[in-house]
């Protein structure tokens, strides 16, 4: 019975907030494309470095444009905690076996179990096999499996916990580097040896979406509503976010956080958001409540010019609860959506590994992409190690890539500096499933990139002193060996 | 003027939700005595059902209707009652609160498993998109239904209380059930009807609450906090100030979404808190309860023992140091909180068991108490436990203080309305001044703890950490059973036995009362303090009513009176309860019925599980020689798994076969012993028979010797 109840209302908001740091989608069957000008990707995206060796002709363990990321080779020797002549044994964190939601990020797991099946079948990294150990959070014991996996793992990849800020001292203590698919804590964004292949960031915020608003909707960002849960983790996002309007010149007239817990009713909502005369509002939440909110705006029939909501509300939820009054609703992703997988190849890749690794899996569920992406980031900078697998070399390797897009997957990201991205697809919410909407001009691939699109904001009170450092705990990077 | 208009009118259709549910929950405590926490619970799986027939199956709106609501939600009510409340005549407040909040616990497990939760269920509402003009707004036909059946829900209640036979004996049977009785009423069947009826209401409100929501177990059966509120503006018992009360949260919570500024960093999270801020005043205002005694109480809780103590103190602390030298780091860091959240329910014990006072708030003073040790024990100071204790103290008092004319269950909903304030409001803003003192709460996320350093000694590890925890454990352990043996703890009975007696006595109970407040939110702050070192780093989130729910209902089902209880709290949900759900998803299901389950079958045992644990190991504790040798036996094992001569697990089966041989060997040469002693007709030891232990089968078999019954008949018969 642990936590069972606890949980259950936290887990929902912070899912939501976890959604929100990393983009993402999950779309349904009805989702249609509805991006015209978009076309396949440039293939010029980088590949880390040093991973032009195998030139596999058959493109066995070549994924999106990334070529040879697994092949056979002569690598050997136990060259550090769980490397082995021919094994990698590598640790994923999740959350799967939280019992007030069952399955929760779940894909994180399944990304990780096609990316191993399917890199051991082209023959491994250099000829060593990848072992998954699923190492399973159940939202409340991150630092046990943190503690387990400094002993036995080699790196934790393409995974991630909700309460990720226990368990940072340890890792960082036993050196153990992480390359994650998405990082909740403010603690864990600021702690040492982690490479993000999608970078989050605690002072710049992802504007492209708002940036679209401001051009297409210039008469209504002069009555601007937000509003957010009240929830530690979601009020940092819509701090950030009023940041950010504000910057972009946009006026407030409306703000207000609901608790997931309590509300007995929209309505209230609804109505406040009409008498303050609001025109677009940005909402952070989940997207189920979100449906709720969009009905309550129909029943007092009030139309908003727009919505802005996260990437997680690109969910197939927010259309079969919201159904017809899901209108005006916009997001941005940075990673590809599913929906356009017959225009980007490697979301046509990743989806056809899973039809045929694991057809059951949660193939389009958002995490997944960042995932296989940290997968693919790995494989890359194990293989530009060669024999010598250590925690220093893969790290280093990991954490030197520029220009990254895992293969396809998602927008030009920089593990390197950590820098956000400086891409974004926007998103409309239909009520007959998501579509890229038609005025939206890409500049790059299926994405809009441009310095513009990434604001300076201000970090909230609070949020900046986590993050265990190697100096905190006593150490240097030249102890990661 | 419009706006007002129209924020009046949304309050009025939020009013008509909270009335359904308030008199619901009304109607179930004035006919049976009983605050269901289940209420809400009932209506979500109504709901859930509803769903089933009519989106999940297809069938048409009437059948569904008739389906859930007139066949489903009564026959939820009637098993509940036949099944769960029967046992419950004659118990406590605490034991009847912690089975209703198991029932709760338990439908939400049984939804879960029904309905698979991570998919969405679109549910429309009734005459989904269809609007009636009302002065200056709109309102959807399902809300103008929505009121409309509260109207009738309050017309028909009042007629069915008042006007009819079943209902006057309703009521009649809370007033006195023997007198009743004695009319020639046959209370089982009222008791029937009542919660048919009950169940009938909740399945109500739910079916209407669930469409403009979403279909989520959790939340939904969490909603009646706020018509709780409502319910204590009719002191649980009238239906029009219920509704008087629904109308006056509903205007609230409109008029606060319609006028509360949002730029106010305070305020912003104010609203959500609003109806249980509500709840509390209403609750200081509701008239004195009668000082009532129960005719006799079921829950029987000796004083601990000095033996006792030292062997539970040192056992306890015996256990750390075998579980920190042969468990790895892993399972350490994992059964961590046996100890330091056994603190916490370890508080329960003074205040619930001894007291009898209820208290839902321990885990948010534990919180309180974490707050202190990460901003006051940075670097390791001693002083961030010291405040710990003493911050969770100061605020128990404060509870304690406005709330001590209250008891049993308006005291229970006070804390939880604290609790719920705490973390859905206080817990979140950011730093602010009261006077002279400045307050840090949780700021934006979590704060990090430094481990404490005492004596030049570095807790820093999570073996260290588990060891103080242990050793801070058993002296708060002793303190209770100190306390107990005091003059303190023995007014602290009196008052729970009987507070009229007490008052009659002249005793003056508002000091004990706060001051038992006071110690066990001070326990429960050093509780949460230990606790918040061993993670490392704290977020509100750990320190939540709900969180802190299965805490209260293990001690209970332990049986509070007890010291033992605390420790059963402890290593049963961070102990047991993770170490088996590591077996595979199949166990961690089933335990995530744990408490449920436990809570339920408390209405067949209202003493608790430790009491029958303690009786059955007694032949082990009294026999000097057995004892001695299963300690020895026990060392040596320990001795060869440290000298590495085989695994944990064999350790844990060899330990495991000791006991258990030990056990057999002191029952058989207790056996022995008692038919050798049967010969001897010794009366004496039959003084404390029934008081202090349970009769047993010998001893009656004595009386019926000792009285001769058969010769005196058989001289009658002569």
């Amino acid at each position: 019975m642990h936590s069972r109840l606890p949980n259950r209302r936290v887990i929902a908001a912070l899912f939501a907030v976890l959604a929100l740091v990393a983009s993402g989608c999950r779309s349904g069957d009805d989702a249609e494309t509805g991006a015209s000008d978009t076309s396949v990707p440039a293939t010029d995206a980088g590949d880390g470095d040093g991973s032009d060796t195998a030139d596999d002709p058959a493109g066995v363990g070549d994924f999106g444009d990334l070529e040879g990321v697994c092949g056979p080779g002569d690598a050997a020797g136990a060259t550090a905690t769980g490397v082995t002549d021919d094994e990698i044994k590598v640790g994923t964190i999740s959350d799967a076996g939280y019992t007030g939601r069952p399955g929760l990020n779940q894909e994180l797991f399944d990304a990780g179990k096609v990316f191993t099946q399917w890199c051991n079948d082209a023959g491994g990294i250099n000829g060593r096999t990848i072992t998954l150990v699923e190492r399973d959070a159940k939202l409340t014991e991150y630092k046990q499996r943190i503690t387990e996996a400094c002993e036995q793992d080699f790196m934790l990849v393409g995974g991630g916990g909700v309460f990720d800020d226990s368990g940072q001292v340890e890792r960082v203590s036993c050196l153990l580097p992480e390359i994650p698919a998405y990082q909740a804590s403010s603690q864990s964004r600021g702690s040492a040896l982690i490479a993000n292949p999608v970078p989050p960031s605690l002072d710049e915020l992802q504007a492209v979406a708002m940036r679209y608003l401001d051009e297409r909707f210039p008469e209504s960002t002069q009555d601007v509503g937000f509003l957010t849960g009240t929830f530690a983790s979601t009020v940092f996002i819509d701090a950030q976010l009023q940041d950010g309007a504000a910057d972009l010149g946009w006026s407030k007239v409306y703000e207000a956080q609901y608790n997931p817990a309590v509300e007995t009713s929209w309505t209230p909502f609804a109505q406040a958001i009409k008498s303050a005369g609001t025109r677009g509002l940005v909402y952070s939440g989940e997207s189920e409540n979100l449906a709720a909110l969009l009905r309550a705006l129909d029943d007092i029939d009030y139309q908003l010019d727009w919505l802005l909501a996260g990437s997680n509300a690109m969910d197939v939820a927010l259309i079969e609860i919201g159904g017809d009054a899901v209108r005006n609703v916009f997001m941005a992703a940075t990673v590809v959506p599913s929906f356009l997988a017959d225009e980007n190849p490697a979301t046509r890749q990743y989806l056809d590994l899973f039809e045929q690794y694991l057809p059951d899996g949660r193939d389009e569920a958002g995490l997944g992409y960042n995932s296989f992406s940290a997968w693919l980031l790995f494989a890359q900078a194990v293989k530009s190690c060669d024999s010598d697998v250590t925690r220093g070399c893969v790290f280093n390797a990991a954490k030197s890539v520029e220009d990254w897009t895992g293969g396809g997957l998602h927008a030009p990201t920089h593990p390197a500096t950590g820098k956000l991205t400086r891409c974004g697809i926007i998103v409309e919410a239909t009520p007959t499933g998501f579509e890229v909407p038609d005025d939206f001009e890409a500049n790059d691939g299926l994405f809009a990139c441009s310095e513009d699109n990434v604001v300076a904001v201000t970090i909230p009170e609070g949020a900046a002193d986590g993050g265990v450092t190697l100096e905190s705990v006593g150490l240097t990077i030249d102890d990661l060996e | 003027m419009d706006k007002f208009l129209v924020f009046t009118i949304v309050g009025l259709t939020l009013s008509g939700v909270y009335a359904i549910v308030a008199s619901g929950l009304v109607l179930t405590y004035a006919t049976t005595g009983i605050f269901n926490f289940a209420h809400g619970a009932i209506g979500m799986f109504v709901a859930f059902a509803y769903w089933q027939f009519r989106f999940g199956w297809g069938w048409p709106a009437p059948i569904a209707l008739l389906l859930a609501l007139g066949v489903l939600a009564p026959a939820i009510g009637l098993v509940i009652d036949r099944v769960i409340m029967r046992g419950l005549r004659g118990t406590g407040e605490a034991t009847r609160l912690v089975v209703s909040i198991s029932l709760m616990v338990g439908l939400i497990a049984l939804a879960n498993i029904i309905w698979e939760p991570s998919r969405s269920r679109p549910m429309s509402t009734f005459f989904q998109g269809r609007r009636i003009k009302v002065f200056v707004t709109t309102i959807t036909y399902h809300q103008a239904i929505t009121i409309l059946v509260a109207l009738v829900v309050a017309a028909g209640l009042r007629w069915l209380l008042y006007r009819t036979r079943s209902g006057v004996s309703m009521r009649a049977n809370v007033d006195d059930g023997t007198l009743t009785l004695l009319n020639g009423a046959r209370p089982s069947r009222i008791a029937g009807l009542s919660w048919a009826v009950g169940g009938f209401l909740a399945g109500v409100g739910g079916v209407l609450i669930a469409p403009t929501l979403t279909l989520e177990s959790g939340s939904l059966s969490l909603l009646i906090i706020n018509a709780y509120a409502a319910a204590i503006f009719g002191r649980l018992r009238s239906i029009p100030l219920t509704f008087v009360g629904a109308i006056v949260i509903g205007l609230t919570e409109g008029y606060l979404a319609g006028y509360l500024p949002g730029d106010n960093r305070y305020l912003a999270a104010f609203r959500p808190a609003a109806a249980v801020l509500i709840l509390f005043v209403a609750l200081l205002v509701v008239p004195n309860p009668r000082l009532r005694d129960r005719n006799h109480i079921r829950e029987f809780f000796p004083a601990p023992t000095v033996p006792g103590m030292a062997l539970m103190a040192g056992g306890v602390i015996i256990a750390a140091v075998v579980m920190v030298t042969t468990l790895d780091t892993v399972s350490v860091t994992s059964y961590g909180p046996v100890f330091s959240l056994g603190i916490v329910a370890l508080s329960l014990v003074p205040l619930v068991g001894f007291a009898g006072q209820i208290s839902l708030a321990q885990l948010s003073f534990a919180g309180i108490g974490a707050l202190a040790v990460a901003h006051h024990g940075i670097g390791g100071s001693p002083l961030g436990l010291v405040l710990a204790a003493v911050f969770a103290a100061v605020a128990g008092m404060l509870v304690a203080l406005p709330v001590m004319r209250l008891s049993g269950i308006y005291l229970a909903l006070a804390t939880a309305a604290f609790a719920v304030a705490l973390d859905r409001w206080l817990f979140n803003l950011p730093d602010f001044d009261v006077g002279p003192v400045h307050v840090s709460v949780f700021r934006s996320g979590s704060l990090n703890v430094d481990p404490i350093t005492v004596l030049g000694l570095d807790f820093d590890s999570p073996e260290s950490l588990m060891v103080l925890s242990a050793v801070a454990f058993a002296a708060v352990a002793v303190l209770i059973a100190g306390l107990r043996w005091s003059r303190f703890g023995r007014q602290l009975v009196a008052m729970r036995d009987s507070e009229a007696a007490c008052a009659t006595f002249g005793l003056n109970l508002i000091w004990p009362r706060v001051g038992v407040f006071a110690l066990s939110a001070g326990i429960a702050g050093v509780g949460g303090g230990l606790y918040a070192m061993q993670l490392g780093s704290v977020a509100p989130a750990r320190f939540d009513l709900l969180t802190g729910l299965p805490v209260f209902i293990v001690v209970v089902v332990g049986g509070t009176g007890l010291v033992g209880s605390g420790l059963f709290a402890g290593s049963m949900l961070f102990g047991v309860l993770p170490f088996t759900s590591g077996f595979g998803p199949v166990f961690a299901k089933i335990n995530s019925t744990f408490s449920g389950l436990a809570g339920i079958g408390l209405g067949r045992n209202p003493s608790g599980a430790v009491p029958v644990f303690a009786r059955a190991v007694r032949p082990l504790r009294n026999d000097v020689l057995v004892l001695g040798s299963m300690g020895a036996a026990m060392a040596v094992v320990y001795a060869l798994r440290l000298g590495d001569a085989f695994a944990n697990w064999t350790f844990a089966v060899l330990i495991g076969l000791v006991a258990v041989v030990a056990y057999v060997a002191a029952v058989v040469r207790a056996r022995a012993e008692s038919s050798g002693d049967a010969v001897v007709a010794d009366l004496h030891d039959l003084d404390w028979a029934g008081i202090t232990a349970p009769w047993t089968p010998q001893q009656l078999a004595r009386v019926e010797s000792g009285l001769d019954l058969d010769s005196v008949r058989q001289a009658s018969d002569a």
